[in-house]
Parts: structure tokens; sequence; C-alpha cells
């Protein structure tokens, strides 16, 4: 180290202490209040530059807003994150928080018709004769209901929610569900901060789900090529399907093709209606605005989404645990390839943060133990890696995943990899190389605006604090080798877990 | 003792309370109310330096994280030849990342990048070939180093070299499994024709030619510092980052080799037909969805309108959801999750090319659409409003071309590299702003002609299903066998 870098550790630890080790209390107007809240948590030296100066507001109506100011560019990224997954859904209704995506981009009472009065009454039509038409099929309640989609194409304006972002210059309109949340993502140019508080305000308060079933079409098409064609994704479902018995990871996000084909507008309402709550959701931006603007703006705008009291109703989850392994044989016409996937504690478990280092020790970089011995040396493998799913709000899967060498059977790599589990020696040295190649992930993640404000809006929504990155950190580099000993041997037996497999003669 | 106003207090009163609502209700009520601002774009600044030997290196200072990255660009790509065996110049690639360095076994490589959480990887495209390196600023010496060796002095060791073969044994087998790996490939084939370079996937009989020999002869003539780059950015000291790559990349020379030889263009011409109607070339594969392709060659970027090229696929649907082909294929009919199409252009080679995937049943519906979709733009023009609307969004988008720092420093490198005019940048919003009042119905009959598209399916689905669908006075249906080398079968 310098003596430049010394100075620069002092003056930062000091601006640190400032911000983060006091609780600041601001009264912006008469309507709302933000709160700068900080956390007695110290943010890494190496962090500091990053994360000094973002702030967090909370709306009287529990609606938070997270900022950091980036200048580079006058462009700036914004993210909505809402905690609602496909953990959320009810039994037999799986797929609706897709679908509920699917519908954000619709449009509003305003936007995407010409006449929502008509239109309201069309879309109850739509609904009765759906209703209608899934008790009994018949021609002629078909032949209605063609008739009423026909009325309704004349009174929509197709594509225009879209339309208005592109022409205020979007890049990269985008949303994604998972089992624990529903984001939604755009980079805009500086110049349309407000466009875009107006219209994701808008889609919360005055949303339509309009073209449902026409977009039900789609998302069937979407799981066609995510998991129905693909050798990967019927693993993946299998290996959820069999490892979470009875449990809300059980269903797949992309949803249940039986689901699909019964789900109704009424089931993304349903959602919508009891997780779309400002207290529910946060609102994070990242680059060229200016945050005192910006808060005003987010009073007006997202502060008029009614608040709501009563807490939401969470139902009982159980425990994932299985006490027995489950092998479960794919047919699919494919070349072999296989999934494992042991149950795991999630974060703030300290073993969850022992566990991510143990995937970097033995997956990542090519001397890693996976690479170097299974794929190199005993070439018994053609790929290898691991990583985690589905979701964090409750517990998942670590997960290894391969494809053997071509004339090695699936089993023989699945028994060289329980050998290599077992007699693998952890060092300090691999252990803190894995901490380096973590905190370089982490650093390279966060130098983006997107990538920025994902990091805060994840574990915002899930968390409750996006300072909890820090705490994560702070367990990654308290681990030891002795930690690492302990979470392969009590989490990656067989006893505790689901193998899935591709089977195709 | 003062009265109190009643009257005057209560009138200050409302007349506060009515201010700071309105102040408050700031709210717009639609979209109109919001006036559509412009951004004024920086320009990137950087240091710069060429070589004697005709390396240009570009500098870019970030402290704001303590990381350093870097890009190496060299020109040609795969479009300047291949030896005579497919795949050699990936391959070759690869290989100077996989097979070591002079002073750095591959081992010994693999474990510094490791250790150091740094990574050094390789990509070969079209019109350049790349290399790059990332990690921690404090490290930049040493990676710099050995990133210099992985250029200039690579090992190719043969132990890796045979187990990369290996590996890619296993790729081309599992290409099978893929709708639309299958359909791209088969595009290629029946476009270009076998034999050419733009059809050339690596199959396991190419891969028994390339050896250390082979690597060790394309490197020679393909890897040189004439026309390439080398863009870092990165928490490091700008004076210490030019003479430490002055002092490694001086002595990169250039020593081309004979065994490139020049791209063949060739458009394919197999199981002619006697009569107007469209081919569609079918592999039947048991997919749930069926990937379709749809186009034919085209013209070369040199010898088009970048700037009307570039209106045209955004209106008609390259990447934008208010496009002709994602508002008919997705929107109105809700046929596919994916569907893009537009231009496809190089400075060798180029192409129209449609590609979306829908359930098998629903396949003649799809083509029937993209072919009238095709009829309107080439009778038509886009309407107003469309080419309005791409215009603006063109026109706002153009900032997230310098959003990153690091790519806004590149774009003057890789605008060359892929034979775009040297002041695209600087001219595109006016060129793009001045086609507001056109409805580029001439550049549409320009660039697609009905009778040259060819369309290419993979699905669950028999040539004569297909053909019974479909109006057969427009279509006919060729059967395609494609295992590793694929083969014409029997028309209907």
């Amino acid at each position: 180290m310098n003596a430049d870098r010394n100075s620069r550790n002092y003056s930062m630890m000091f601006v640190q202490y400032l911000n983060f080790r006091y609780l600041y209390l601001l009264c912006l107007n008469l309507i709302g209040t933000c709160t700068f809240v900080s956390s007695v948590f110290a943010v890494p030296e190496d962090y500091a530059s990053l994360i000094h100066g973002i702030k967090k507001v909370t709306l009287d109506n529990g609606f938070r807003v997270i900022i950091a100011e980036r200048h580079d560019a006058p462009v700036f990224n914004a993210q909505l994150w809402v905690k609602v997954g496909s953990v959320d859904e009810l039994q037999g209704k799986s797929g609706a928080a897709h679908l509920l995506e699917h519908m954000a981009f619709k449009g509003t009472e305003d936007i995407g018709t010409k006449d929502f009065s008509k239109e309201r009454e069309l879309l109850e039509m739509e609904d009765q004769l759906i209703e209608e038409y899934h008790k009994h099929p018949v021609a002629d309640t078909k032949k209605r209901l063609d008739q009423v989609l026909e009325e309704l194409e004349l009174v929509w304006t197709n594509g225009e929610f879209t339309k208005l972002f592109e022409q205020r210059g979007a890049k990269g309109l985008n949303a994604a569900t998972s089992s624990d949340y529903t984001m939604y993502t755009i980079n805009l140019p500086a110049s349309e901060l407000e466009f875009w508080l107006f219209m994701e305000s808008e889609r919360l308060i005055r949303p339509v789900f309009r073209q449902f079933y026409k977009e039900l079409q789609v998302v069937h098409e979407e799981r066609r090529m995510r998991t129905d064609d693909d050798p990967s994704g019927k693993l993946y479902e299998a290996l959820l399907g069999s490892a979470y018995w009875g449990h809300p990871y059980q269903a797949p996000t992309i949803g249940w093709k039986s689901d699909l084909n019964n789900l109704k507008r009424e089931d993304a309402k349903y959602l919508h209606t009891k997780y779309y709550r400002p207290d529910n959701m946060v609102a994070v931006i990242v680059g060229d605005v200016d945050s005192e603007r910006l808060i005003r703006l987010a009073n007006d705008y997202f502060g008029r989404i009614p608040k709501v009291d009563k807490p939401i109703e969470s139902r009982p989850v159980p425990l994932a645990a299985q006490s027995g392994e489950r092998v479960i044989k794919v047919k699919f016409k494919a070349e072999p390839e296989f999934l494992i996937g042991y149950h795991k504690p999630t974060y703030p478990d300290p073993q969850s943060a022992h566990l991510s280092l143990l995937y970097s020790i033995l997956d990542e970089g090519r001397s890693s133990p996976f690479q170097k011995i299974l794929v190199q040396e005993k070439k018994v493998a053609s790929s290898i890696y691991t990583t985690e799913a589905p979701g964090e709000r409750y517990d998942p899967l670590f997960i290894i995943g391969g494809t053997p060498s071509p004339g090695i059977s699936t089993e023989k790599l699945i028994s060289e990899i329980d050998s290599l589990l077992k007699s693998m020696e952890v060092s300090t040295q691999m252990l803190d190389a894995a901490k380096k190649r973590i905190k370089v992930q982490i650093l390279s993640g966060l130098s983006s605006n997107p990538g920025l404000a994902s990091y805060l809006g994840k574990r915002d929504v899930i968390y409750g604090d996006w300072m909890d990155l820090f705490k994560e950190l702070e367990q990654v580099e308290n681990t030891t080798v002795e930690d690492i000993k302990l979470v392969i041997k009590k989490y990656l037996i067989s006893e505790n877990r689901t193998i899935t497999m591709i089977d195709s003669d | 003792m003062a009265h109190i106003n009643i009257v005057r207090t209560l009138t200050f009163v409302l007349a506060f309370l009515f201010v700071t609502s309105c102040s408050i209700s700031g709210v717009a009520k639609r979209v109109a109310d919001i006036p559509m601002g412009s951004v004024v774009i920086k320009e990137a600044t950087f240091s710069q330096r060429i070589l004697p030997n005709g390396l240009t290196v570009i500098f870019k200072k970030r402290d704001e994280l303590p990381l350093v990255s870097g890009n190496l660009y060299i020109a040609g790509g795969y479009a300047v030849g291949n030896c005579g065996i497919p795949g050699l110049g990936g391959f070759t690639l690869s290989q100077m990342r996989e097979g070591g360095t002079k002073n750095y076994s591959p081992d010994d490589l693999d474990k510094f990048l490791d250790d150091n959480a740094a990574s050094l990887e390789t990509s070969q495209g079209e019109d350049f070939s790349s290399l790059s390196f990332s990690g921690l600023s404090q490290d930049f010496s040493k990676i710099i180093e050995i990133f210099s060796e992985a250029v200039l002095s690579p090992r190719f060791d043969e132990k890796r070299l045979l187990l990369s073969k290996h590996l890619m044994v296993d790729e081309i087998s599992r290409r099978k499994d893929d709708a639309d790996t299958i359909a791209s490939l088969a595009f290629s084939f029946v476009t270009y024709g076998k034999g050419s370079i733009w059809y050339d996937p690596v199959t396991t009989q190419s891969l028994s030619k390339i050896n250390q020999s082979a690597v060790r002869d394309y490197y020679k003539g393909a890897i040189s510092p004439k026309g390439a780059y080398l863009i870092v950015s990165g928490n490091i000291d700008e004076e210490d980052f030019f003479t430490k790559v002055e002092k490694l990349f001086s002595g990169w020379a250039d020593a081309p080799s004979g065994c490139l030889v020049k791209p063949q263009t060739t458009e394919l011409k197999t199981v002619p037909s006697n009569d107007n109607r469209s081919t569609i070339y079918l592999v039947n594969r048991d997919f749930a969805q069926s990937a379709i392709n749809i186009g034919h060659v085209g013209h070369k970027l040199t010898d088009l309108d970048v700037y009307k090229m570039s209106l045209f696929n955004r209106a008609f649907g390259s990447g934008s959801f208010d496009s002709l082909l994602f508002k008919e294929i997705r929107d109105k009919r809700g046929l596919a999750y994916g569907v893009s199409g537009g231009i496809s252009a190089t400075k060798n080679r180029g192409a129209f090319i449609v590609s979306l995937a829908t359930k098998s049943n629903t396949v003649p519906e799809a083509l029937s659409a993209v072919n009238s979709v095709l009829k309107d733009v080439l009778t038509n023009g886009f309407s107003k409003d469309s080419i309005e609307g791409a215009v603006r969004a063109s026109n706002q988008a153009f900032v997230f071309k310098f959003e990153d720092p690091v790519f806004a420093v590149s774009r003057p490198a890789l605008i060359k590299l892929s034979g775009l005019p040297a002041d695209y940048d600087q001219r595109f919003q006016e060129e793009t702003t001045a086609l507001k009042n056109s409805n580029l119905k001439d550049f549409s009959n320009e660039i697609i002609s009905l009778n040259k598209v060819i369309g290419v399916v993979v699905g669950k689905i028999t040539g004569l299903e297909l053909l019974e669908k479909l109006d057969s006075s427009l279509y006919r249906v060729c059967e395609l066998n494609f295992t590793e080398v694929p083969s014409f079968n029997k028309c209907y």
C-alpha cells in the first residue's frame, strides 16, 4: 500500500463515519417524509466510492426509493422490484405471477385503448364467455367469444405503452419474474425521468390486463422454448418438482402447462391486488439524476399509490428438507445431461455464505477441482458447473450440473463427483482466492448502472435493506477452511439430494 | 390589543393551502403533458498512441473501482479465411488462452488467473478477432505481461489442444438438440452452399485436421498488429500504462503467412425450381416448437445506405416492440414469444433474414403472416407513423451508444473494423432525421426480392403436412436431412 492509498482510506472512513454511523430524519414536505437510514455496518473500503451517496427514501405510503447518482453519461437505469414471485401463487395457478408481469406492458386506462369504458364492458364479457367455454366448450360460445375479441381489436391500440417508451429513447425495456420477485427494468436518457415516473406509477395505479388470453399463447410459446424443447429446462423443472414436495418452490415460474391452460384474468388481478402495494415495492434509480428533484417527483407520482394498512397475509411454508436421495430420469431425446440439487440454508444463515464460497472453490476457473480433475485430467465431464436456485426467500438448492464426456455414463460422472467431494483438500490459499473472485465479481457488477441497481433492488425487496449486501460480504470474509469442510460434510451428501438426468433410451 | 382579522387570516390560510396543493400536485395527467427532452452527449476523453508496428493503443482512466480491463481487436476475423480447415480461426484464438505462453504453462496460467481473480478470454467474429483481459488494478503489471505473451508468444500446448478437440466433439453432437442452431446452420447451408466460408461449421471430420502445425500456421498469418487496437481502461497510472505497453508490444511484428485464402461468396442454386414458387426447406425433428428462418442473400455493407438500413431494421423487426414483425406476429396473432428480422450485412456479405419460433401446427400461419408483412412493405412501404416513430426512437436512444465510457472510447475502432463509414456516429442523427418523410419503399425493394426468398423450418411436421396447409401455388417444400453433413431429400 502506498501513502496515497492510506490517506484515501482515512478520508473514506471518515466519510463513512459521518454518513453511516448516524440516523437522519428529514421532513421534505407536509405530505411525505423521507428518511436517510444508515446502518451501523461499515462499508468495505473498495466499495466506498461507489456506495457513498446512495440515498434511500421511504414515502408515507411505505413505497421505497433508492437513488445512486452517476454522471458519466446522460442516462439512467430505473428498476422496480416487487416482492411477489411464483412462491406466492395459489395452488393450481402457477404461472400467474409471470403472466401478470406480461400484463404490465399492456397499458393503462388511458394508454392502449381508444375507449376504456367500452373496453371494460367487453373485457367483462370476455371473462364470462371464457368461464362458460371452460365449463362447456361448445361452438356457439366460441363464436360469441370470437365476436367479442373482434370488437376488442377495434378498441385496442396495440403496443402503445411500449411504443411510448421507445420513442423517448428507451433501451433494454424488460422485466423478469422469479420464484421470489418480479422486476421491471429500463434505461432512458436523463431528460426522461419524469416521463418514467409517470408511466411506472400509472401502470401500478391504473393497469388494464388487456389481451390476456392472447398473451397466454405467447407464454405457452415461451414455455416451449425454455422447457419443453430444452433438455436443461426439462431437467430443472423436474429437479424443483422432485426436491420441493409440497413447497411453493416446487412449481415452475413459467407455470405448469395444465395450470396455464386454466389461468384467467382474475388470477393475475388477485396477485396484483394482494402484492402490488406500495410497502411491498422498491424503485431503484441509478444514473445521471438529481436526487432532490427525484425525491420530490417520487413523492408526487409514487406517493399517490394508496397506502394499505393491513399486512399481507402469509401462509406457512414447510421446510424443504428431505431424508433420502431422489433420482429422476427424464425421458427425452437429447445428449446426456444432469442436475444434482442439495438443500441448503439461505441468508442470513452464515452457512449460506460458506456455500457461496464453495461454488467458487469447486468450479470457478480452469484450475478449480471440477475443471482440473473431472474435465482435464480424468476427462469424465465435457462441462460441469455449480449454481444456486430457485430463490433466496426460502432455502434454495446448491446445484451441480453438467454433461458427461462421450462414452461416459451420467452415473459414472456423478460417482466421480462424489469421490472428489469426499477426498478434496480445501486449503487456505483456495479459500482466499475464492474470496477474491467473489469480491471482483461484485465490483464488476456494481460498475454498470443496471448492475448496481440490481444489487440494491434485489436485496432491498427480499431483505428490506440493500446494505445486507455488505453483511453477506462480511460473512464471506469471515469464512474459514473449517467452515467449508463442515458444509461439505453436512449438505453435500446423498441423503440430502435430488438428481435429475436425461434418459434418451 | 390588535384584533385578529378573521377574514384576512382565513383568506391567507386558504390561499396558502391552494398554492401548496398546486405545487404538491405536480402530477401530469397525460404523457403529452411531459415534454420530451434532449441530452448533451459528452465527447469521450481518452489518450491514444500509435506504435510503429501499426498497433493503436488507447487508454481511458477510470478510478471509481480498483479494476482494470482491456480489449485487443485484431483486424480480419474469420473472413480472412481458414487455411482450408473449418473452424481453425476460432480454435486458434481459443488456444492462445488455453495453451499457455512462452513463460507460463497452461496450468501456471490458469492458476495465476484464478488465484488473482483475473481473466483472459478470446473470441472470433467475421470482421475481427478479439482477446480481452480483466482483473484488479493492483495486478496490472503482471496481467499485461501475461496478456502480451498470450498475443505474441502463445505456446499452443499439445495436451491442451487435444483436450479442446475432445470437448468440441461433444459440442458438435449437441447441435442437434437445439432447433435454433439447426435452423441457423441449415439456412446458411441452403443460402451459401457447402464449401463456402459462410457455411463452414466444424465437423468431427474437419476437427481431425486441426493440429499444432495448422494452428501455428494460422496464427502467423492472422494475428498481426497492423490495423489492430488495444483499448484499456482502469484505475492505473496513464504514463506507467503506456510505458509498459510500448515495451511489451513494440516487438510484435507483422509476418503474414500464405495459408489464408480469400473468402468466397456463392449463392447456392441447389434443387433448382422450375417455377416462381418459394422453397421451404424442412428438417423434420421432434421439437414442440419449430424454428423458422426466412430470407435470402443480400447486399454487402459497402453497397448499402447504412442509415436507411438502421432505420429499416428498427421499423421492420430488429429489437423493437413497435416493429412491424413484432406487432403482427406476437402482439396481434400471439404466434411467437420471440421474432426478429432485418438486414444483416458486413464488409464481405449480407443477408435479409426473419427468425421466429412457433408451435408446429402454427408454422403455416406464421409463414403466411411473414409473407404478408413482406408484401405490404414492398407494396406500400412503412406508414408515416411507423417511420416517424422509428426516427424519434433512434435519435432519442442514440445516447446509449456512449453510455459506457469504455465502449464509447472503443466505438471508432469498432466502426472502422466493421466497415462502417468513419463518420457514422457524427452523421447518424442528422441522416436519420432526414429520412422522417420517406416510407423506405424503394429501399425495401432494393433489399428484398420475394422471388428469392427461401425458408427453413425445423420442427415436428412432414413435407406433405406442411404443403397441405400452404398455398401450393406459392410454395414448394423440400426435405433436408440434417445430420453433421446436410443433404437434400425430396421436394413436393
